[in-house]
């Protein structure tokens, strides 16, 4: 399924939506419409499956005020793109696997979704993914969180994420001397 | 830098106004399922980052103690002075008033075999002294539940105690992983795990598997010495069991598993020394014979002492590197034998007797294939994948029940040898 930006088109695709009732719409914080296949919102967010499962999806666009339109377009892209992987992932599944940890590695096509958002675009994508109960998406954006800490020192954190060091240089030193046992390499 | 540019554009989502630390901006559950992604040491060493950060590590849900996160990049082991940083980092962080094994929910602690003992040591200490409650310890003997969901070891002693805490003392226990661990324990009984994986383990003790609850059971590359090991779980849906027959020398014995779904069953079988395990192959099928999806692999050629089970449920077979020279005898009984399947493969199958061992044992059977009472109506596709092997008898046999295969497709592949 298409995404839609524009207003108008949404509101084309969602007429159609309400003939199959294949899709549920969404209306993002500052009331942009997005179509999402009722199956996957379903079966990817907790709470969207608790909507649909409790009747309360509006047609006319279901408000979620907590979420902006460019995070729920991300959201809801990841829904489609999802959906459309699902061949591919049953074929790995069918594999002999070892990987059987609840946390499977991002596949090739999550990855590139989410090394293309913006530092700002990923972050809002992870409060969205918690908001919606997703819970896949949030462990991918999360993972992708984690790579950029690592193997970075506290300062290449900071700047990265723009933490501002609000300790004292007494108190740096005091924690860096009860904990030396994990600082031995500065 | 990328989030001063966003940080002018006009946003209404969830925390439009923050303009800059998006991270430390995040609840602590979040930055904990971050932390849940990175090794120990770099989780404590976020302390340093701000105030913020101070004891956010002390209350991570989830901890990775990953000797490789010591090692110098590249290295193909961890040197002295790694090592001896490991130890230090660990013996301090997993001191109750730092981080207590009982209050995670997920705990690994991947180690190599040099660090066997201090990491049963560390097991131990958590199993005995962690304490909800600092300063009260349990008296004696008694230990401590673990809260823990799951728990991933490599390389590490484990004992009885082990074992027993595992029963009794983790009653959350979901996923139990353990790679390359001695296993000095008797066995394994859970009321709550549903997946069990035993990947390179060895044990010379080890003789049951006892869980009402376990959904997935992998035994991969494993050394049991005694046996037989005894598989009690019946509500298993998916078994992977990838081991050389010779490490089983007191063979599997599955109970009956009616639950099952899908089953993939490799043996490694290259050596002629006698064992339990080789004669076990036809009645670790018969356990499993409600399944839906069977893979075997290296399966050898079976002589049947007993009635071939009947696989009512079977949709798709894969037979792997499987010896079919007893005149497809083997073939013929699964064809005969599963009357819902939809897709059968023969993987590299090897077809005719190896001239160079012309002293087959399995006495060939004057019943071929074609006198067989197959009953597939719902074979659509055969595929068959084939080396330098004879494949036209194969063929032949397949065209002379083609009348009970309707909607049956061949499609024939030949591969190179390897």
């Amino acid at each position: 399924m298409e995404v839609d930006k524009g207003k108008g088109e949404a509101e084309e695709t969602r007429k159609v939506a309400e003939a199959d009732r294949d899709t549920v719409t969404l209306k993002s914080s500052d009331g942009k419409l997005f179509e999402v296949s009722k199956e996957a919102a379903a079966r990817l967010s907790t709470v969207l499956a608790g909507m649909i499962a409790g009747g309360s999806i509006d047609d006319n666009g279901t408000d979620l005020k907590q979420i902006g339109s460019e995070a729920l377009e991300n959201v809801v892209d990841y829904c489609n793109k999802h959906a459309n992987s699902i061949p591919s992932a049953a074929l790995i599944s069918s594999s002999i696997s070892f990987n059987t940890a609840p946390f499977k590695e991002p596949e090739e096509w999550e990855r590139k979704f989410v090394d293309r958002l913006s530092h700002d675009a990923l972050f809002d994508l992870v409060e969205a993914a918690n908001f919606l109960g997703m819970e896949r998406l949030l462990d991918v954006t999360c993972h992708k969180i984690s790579e950029m800490m690592k193997g970075k020192s506290p300062d290449q954190i900071r700047e990265v994420f723009n933490i501002k060091n609000d300790y004292t240089k007494e108190e740096l030193e005091e924690i860096r001397q009860e904990l030396a046992w994990a600082f031995y390499d500065d | 830098m990328e989030f001063e540019a966003k940080g002018k554009r006009t946003r209404a989502s969830i925390s439009s106004f923050t303009v800059g630390d998006r991270l430390s901006s995040l609840p602590d559950c979040l930055i904990h399922h971050i932390m849940s992604f990175m090794k120990a040491r770099q989780v404590v060493q976020t302390c340093v980052l701000s105030t913020r950060w101070k004891h956010l590590w002390r209350s991570v849900p989830s901890l990775n103690i990953d000797l490789e996160e010591f090692k110098t990049e590249g290295a193909y082991h961890a040197n002295v002075e790694e090592r001896k940083k490991f130890e230090d980092f660990t013996d301090h962080l997993l001191i109750p008033n730092n981080i207590s094994i009982a209050l995670l929910d997920k705990f690994q602690l991947h180690v190599h075999h040099y660090h066997r003992e201090e990491a049963a040591r560390w097991i131990r200490h958590g199993i005995k002294y962690s304490t909800q409650e600092p300063g009260i310890r349990p008296q004696g003997l008694s230990s401590t539940p673990w809260r823990l969901k799951r728990l991933h070891l490599s390389n590490i002693n484990l004992d009885d105690s082990f074992a027993k805490h595992i029963s009794s003392g983790c009653q959350n226990l979901e996923d139990l992983e353990l790679k390359g661990c001695p296993c000095h324990f008797h066995e394994i009984t859970s009321h709550t795990l549903k997946n069990l994986i035993l990947k390179d383990c060895s044990s010379n003790v080890l003789s049951a598997i006892t869980s009402q609850t376990l959904k997935r059971l992998v035994i991969s590359g494993c050394y049991i010495d005694d046996g037989p090991l005894v598989v009690m779980a019946p509500v298993v849906s998916y078994l992977l069991l990838s081991v050389a027959i010779y490490n089983f020398k007191g063979g599997i014995v599955l109970n009956e598993i009616p639950s099952i779904v899908k089953v993939s069953i490799h043996l490694v079988n290259n050596s002629d020394c006698p064992s339990k395990l080789g004669d076990d192959q036809f009645n670790l099928l018969d356990s499993v014979s409600k399944v839906t999806s069977l893979h075997l692999s290296a399966y050898k050629a079976m002589v049947l002492t007993e009635e071939f089970p009947q696989f009512e449920n079977l949709k798709t077979l894969l037979l792997e590197k499987c010896d079919l020279s007893d005149n497809f005898q083997t073939l013929g009984h699964f064809l005969q034998s599963s009357p819902s399947l939809e897709k059968l493969t023969l993987r590299n199958c090897k077809f005719s007797k190896d001239p160079k061992k012309k002293k087959g044992k399995v006495k060939l059977n004057k019943q071929s294939l074609s006198q067989l009472d197959v009953r597939c109506k719902n074979l659509k596709q055969t595929e068959i994948i084939y080396r330098n092997d004879d494949v036209h008898k194969l063929e032949e046999l397949l065209l002379s029940i083609a009348g009970s295969l309707p909607e049956n497709n061949i499609k024939l592949t030949k591969v190179d040898s390897p």
